[in-house]
């Protein structure tokens, strides 16, 4: 495996997205290659730091409020579209032309 | 009405129940904000995808095989990655036309939020290396979040976002060698500062 191949492979690596070929291909190539080996201990600590933000969860944070305000916003838009549209009704279907037919001369 | 199935509770949403709608919601909404909050890097855009996500979905009920193969749960994920996708694009454009020098870090989160136990050093280093997610271009964003913070599989990512897996894995690459670029100087400051 040449060095810009491994490139990519390293970050696949953490991802857990190498086959179990691809994955000894690396191990080998790393332990050859020095410059590989600081790409990787780089890639390493970048992605560690981003586990642990990444860990962070945005609803431990939110407000406790959010989530009822936000039913409340989903709800009324709901109702507003269905008072818009009303369900069809097979009826008034068939009364308005009837209607407009018996209007014209 | 809390007992009854989730086939059952669609069916009735369908014919117009908010009530059920509601129950779906409750079963849904923390993984769908989740998602909105990883992809913008600021609660109030993730409140307005949630909201619009559930709005477009109970709309488009009619349109959802109860006995295909999608769960209600991720035909729910499918459209808000969707609702999030435009909802990016519209907000980029806007900030294009109405602001040309908003290049500070996004902390209204933080500041809404304060947190006294948690290490000061490590909360400004998510803030910022959020803002620089945040700078990914979009494809490369979604890519991203998808992978980083959802987990799903690159398999995944592009049967939902409908790309080949190669230009996924090519996103993917190209999203981590920007933020390698860009997170490598800030670790280096932070490593005194986190422990």
């Amino acid at each position: 495996m040449r060095c810009p191949k491994v490139r990519k492979k390293i970050i696949f690596h953490f991802y857990g997205e190498l086959s179990p070929r691809e994955e000894a291909g690396l191990k080998k190539h790393l332990e050859s290659c020095s410059a590989c080996r600081k790409n990787y201990s780089e890639i390493k600590s970048i992605w560690q730091t981003l586990q642990e933000i990444s860990s962070k969860s945005p609803l431990s944070d939110s407000s406790p409020t959010l989530w009822e305000e936000s039913w409340q916003a989903i709800e009324m838009k709901i109702k507003e579209n269905q008072f818009l549209t009303p369900a069809i009704n097979p009826q008034r279907e068939y009364l308005i032309p009837a209607l407009w037919s018996g209007a014209r001369p | 009405m809390s007992g009854m199935s989730e086939e059952n509770l669609i069916e009735e949403a369908r014919q117009g129940n908010i009530e059920a709608w509601r129950l779906l919601y409750e079963a849904n909404k923390k993984k769908i904000f989740a998602l909105a909050y990883h992809l913008t890097c600021n609660v109030a855009d993730a409140e307005d995808i949630l909201q619009e996500t559930f709005i477009k979905a109970f709309h488009r009920l009619p349109s959802f095989q109860t006995r295909s193969k999608t769960t209600l749960s991720s035909w729910i994920y499918w459209i808000a990655v969707n609702t999030a996708i435009d909802f990016c694009r519209q907000k980029k454009r806007k900030e294009k036309m109405n602001s040309l020098y908003r290049k500070n870090f996004p902390s209204e989160f933080f500041r809404d939020n304060p947190e006294p136990d948690r290490d000061f050093a490590l909360r400004e280093l998510a803030e910022k290396i959020e803002y620089f997610i945040n700078l990914l271009p979009l494809r490369q964003r979604i890519t991203f979040v998808l992978k980083h913070y959802e987990q799903l599989t690159i398999k995944e990512i592009a049967n939902l976002l409908g790309c080949t897996e190669g230009s996924i894995k090519q996103n993917l690459f190209r999203s981590l060698q920007v933020l390698r670029k860009n997170l490598k100087s800030l670790l280096s400051e932070a490593e005194d500062e986190v422990p």
